[in-house]
């Protein structure tokens, strides 16, 4: 059974940020997560004397970073879709920043990507939310998905009607 | 892979790994060294006997979670994690 347990999680991504800091010698490691649906954008950098390096995350280290923001998923609010995670080798200690409210943005030269219907629907059926926290973003590409399949629903109906008509049964 | 991971529906679904393709496509040179893991859980139940993917357990088959890491095109790393664990 895959091991979900946050607080187990979190003490093995601690774990790996350490050995990350060990072997690139490196005075902070960072990451910024943004996430929606079944998908996390991951960007990673280091910093070693005042200056920021990008970094690639190492395996050992994404797998249970990739795992958190199901893990960490609450009822009332849902999952987080923007965290910050970072350690200074000085202190060894991992410390978290998270906005479950945040509309999360994959940020590339080719163009932003941002959440469509399909990805808040997903969302809010993956991990629900109350009302209160649901923000405009979110609830409007729900709502959009909502009415794109109760439209295909109608669609699909008014066919099956109009073929038990033609095959007069 | 849920059928979720494989929607390429114009821009509904950017959480899918069909439209990572697609963007990779559209964008070679934005996706530079790309590195991709596909995680399971555990190995399979008939490890110790089998000696053909086709006889192990479709289920034992299921990836839980897929990563991939790149270079884009201004030589940042980045990476995106795809779960596909059901529901």
């Amino acid at each position: 059974m895959r091991q979900l347990d946050p607080d187990e999680l979190l003490e093995r991504v601690e774990r790996e940020f350490r050995v990350w800091l060990d072997e690139t010698g490196a005075d902070s490691a960072h990451i910024e997560v943004n996430g929606i649906g079944r998908v996390q954008d991951n960007v990673a950098w280091l910093m070693r004397d005042g200056v920021k390096e990008w970094s690639r995350i190492p395996w050992e280290l994404g797998s249970p970073q990739g795992d958190l923001r199901t893990a960490q998923a609450l009822p009332d609010r849902g999952a987080w879709t923007w965290c910050r995670l970072w350690m200074a080798a000085a202190d060894g200690v991992l410390r978290q920043e998270c906005d479950w409210m945040r509309e999360p943005v994959f940020t590339q030269a080719s163009g932003d990507i941002r959440p469509g219907p399909g990805d808040c629907w997903n969302e809010l059926k993956r991990y629900p939310r109350d009302d209160e926290f649901i923000p405009d973003w979110l609830r409007t590409g729900y709502e959009a998905e909502l009415k794109r399949q109760e439209r295909n629903a109608r669609r699909c109906e008014n066919y099956r009607r109009k073929r038990e008509q033609e095959h007069g049964d | 892979m849920h059928k979720d991971l494989n929607r390429g529906t114009n821009d509904a679904h950017s959480d899918s790994y069909e439209k990572f393709e697609d963007q990779i496509a559209a964008n070679p040179d934005n996706y530079r060294n790309i590195d991709i893991r596909i995680e399971y859980d555990g190995p399979p139940a008939s490890a110790g006997s089998v000696n053909r993917l086709s006889d192990v357990n479709p289920s034992d088959r299921v990836p839980t979670q897929l990563e991939a890491k790149w270079v884009d095109e201004n030589g940042v790393g980045r990476s995106r994690n795809f779960n596909n664990i059901n529901p």
